[in-house]
């Protein structure tokens, strides 16, 4: 995908991004983290509504499903908050530089990072929708909670390539 | 160079600072890391909360804005260190079988950015320097009533076995939300360890770093991270126990327990010295800055005596050349007055002489006067002896009322 489609791809989910410039490298990397920890406080908020009804049913294995989701959340919030933010402008030899090619990748790659979380906010409202009716089968209800955790999880570990575009490492 | 750094966190105990802008000078600037906000309220409002940048922290109004008729808002600070923070909650429990427990809940919690406006309501109470413990003994009381119902009413056995213990942190984790959310905080994990001894040492060593927060004590950097860090893994290492002794956790989830706590034992003597050798320095850095203050405050009391002394030795001596001048003084006017007593009554005598002379003067003239005025064939000649003789009496009646006039000595 060309950097330009992959701006307005990201656009379309997060407004204030503007794909690296060479101004404004601080203000969109600060808005992807920003945009992605607000993700995980909200699915954390639907995770903790899904988290008491299933308490109240007695479903401990939906329970830990849940927690273990929570971790995975938890652990992606801090990873979007310790990240490598870089600098466009830094004099520093250790700090590498992010060239064209990485810089459309790094746009795609963000877009890629938005999707998966916004798959797995879709998944999450999907699961609040079942376990809000009495009747629903506890095992769809573990099978969509594992789904959640699941996607959260592949979320994180895509996200994690983003450090190595950032410092100029990773020309794919 | 003059240092224009903020310094907020002088102990690794203090978590948030609430400072007024008129307490920053302007100038100073801060640099917030990723896990430090600082909540900016101006007039009254929050006007942002900036974390992960260096910033001026109460910048002034420019000349432009002057020109213009802008003046400063009404600033103040909430700085905060977001998190994670490892809140520690003693549990002591008398069980259905009327045994006695004693524990340690363990909450991990942090603050966001969209959540930490809302601990602010503890500076409004007062509260300026906060620490992990204001937090724990903010929540403690619910703590202990949430907790009571989820622990107390399963065996001994069972507690210390770790049966449903997962589910009864869940429910717990559940029933705290609310106050959690409340104070703007939110849990990331939780434990319960019901071995008393390491209940004991935890809460120990969270006091040691609570007490070098109420002292102000400034340790170098160096030391603070380290007690922080040894703090940190001692939690962590609990953690682990706690999983791998839980009967309802799996054997993955109790091997990769294990290897966690091989990993933080292998630097778990290491860490305990440091610990030792950070409250000991410190403890001794305490009495020594103690013994140091008495013997200042027992050197001045001695300075002050002394100067004391001396003011006395001196007033002494000025004293006694003050009365030698007073006496003189007094002599020398009771001299004069007696001189003036002497002069006046010398004075007197010779008025009365003088008195006397006229009197006497006086007299013989009355007698001749008397004597013409009898004898004298003239009435005219008579006439003139008697008005001659009676203004004579009355010079010498205004003569003598006039000789005894007030002359007294001065007082």
């Amino acid at each position: 995908m060309s950097i330009g489609s992959a701006i307005s791809g990201v656009k379309a989910i997060l407004s204030a991004y503007d794909g690296y410039e060479r101004a404004r490298f601080l203000d969109t990397d600060f808005a992807v983290r920003e945009e992605i920890r607000r993700r995980t406080e909200m699915l954390t908020d639907h995770l903790n509504r899904v988290q008491d009804r299933l308490l109240r049913q007695d479903d401990e294995e939906g329970v830990a499903e849940v927690r273990a989701a929570k971790e995975s959340l938890t652990g992606l919030s801090a990873d979007v908050q310790f990240a490598i933010a870089s600098s466009p402008t830094s004099t520093h030899t250790s700090i590498g530089r992010l060239g064209r090619s990485p810089r459309r990748q790094l746009v795609n790659h963000d877009l890629r990072t938005l999707e998966m979380l916004v798959s797995a906010t879709r998944t999450c409202n999907d699961l609040l929708e079942l376990n809000a009716t009495s009747d629903a089968p506890q095992e769809d209800v573990q099978a969509l909670c594992a789904r959640v955790h699941d996607q959260v999880g592949r979320a994180r570990n895509h996200l994690r390539e983003r450090n190595m575009f950032i410092e100029g490492l990773m020309k794919r | 160079m003059t240092d224009n750094r903020y310094r907020w966190r002088t102990n690794p105990a203090v978590i948030a600072r609430y400072v007024m802008g008129y307490e920053v000078p302007s100038g100073l600037e801060v640099t917030l890391k990723p896990n430090e906000a600082c909540v900016v309220i101006e007039d009254g409002r929050i006007a942002g909360v900036a974390t992960q940048q260096h910033m001026e922290v109460n910048p002034e109004v420019g000349l432009l804005g002057r020109l213009f008729g802008k003046n400063a808002p009404d600033r103040s600070f909430f700085f905060v260190l977001l998190g994670p923070h490892d809140l520690l909650f003693p549990l002591t429990f008398t069980m259905d079988d009327g045994e006695q427990v004693t524990g340690l809940f363990s909450m991990r919690v942090a603050f966001t950015r969209e959540t930490v406006a809302r601990i602010l309501h503890l500076p409004a109470r007062g509260t300026s320097v906060l620490t992990a413990s204001n937090l724990a003994g903010l929540l403690l009381p619910e703590v202990q009533a949430q907790a009571q119902p989820l622990f107390a009413t399963s065996t001994t056995e069972d507690l210390r076995a770790g049966v449903g213990r997962q589910a009864a942190l869940d429910r717990l984790g559940a029933a705290l939300r609310a106050t959690l959310d409340h104070h703007g905080l939110r849990m990331q994990s939780s434990f319960v360890t019901w071995k008393e001894g390491e209940a004991q040492e935890l809460l120990r060593m969270r006091r040691d770093l609570e007490h070098l927060a109420e002292r102000n004590a400034i340790l170098d950097e160096q030391q603070q991270v380290e007690m922080d860090a040894v703090l940190g893994r001692r939690v962590r290492e609990l953690e682990f126990n706690a999983r791998l002794s839980s009967a309802d956790a799996s054997a993955e989830a109790k091997a990769e327990a294990a290897a966690e706590i091989a990993r933080i034992q292998a630097t778990a003597s290491v860490d305990r010295a440091r610990w030792e050798e950070a409250s000991s320095l410190q403890a001794s850095q305490h009495d020594e800055r103690r013994t140091q203050e008495l013997s200042e405050a027992q050197h001045q009391v001695k300075m002050a005596r002394l100067e004391a002394l001396r003011h006395i030795e001196l007033g002494a001596a000025e004293r006694a050349e003050r009365a030698d001048k007073m006496a003189f003084a007094q002599d020398q006017f009771e001299k004069v007055q007696a001189a003036k007593r002497e002069r006046m009554r010398l004075e007197a005598e010779r008025e009365q002489q003088r008195l006397d002379g006229i009197n006497e003067g006086s007299s013989r003239t009355i007698d001749v006067l008397a004597r013409i005025a009898e004898n004298s064939d003239d009435p005219a000649v008579a006439m003139e002896a008697l008005r001659q003789l009676a203004e004579l009496r009355k010079a010498d009646v205004d003569a003598a009322k006039g000789a005894y006039g007030q002359d007294t000595p001065d007082e």
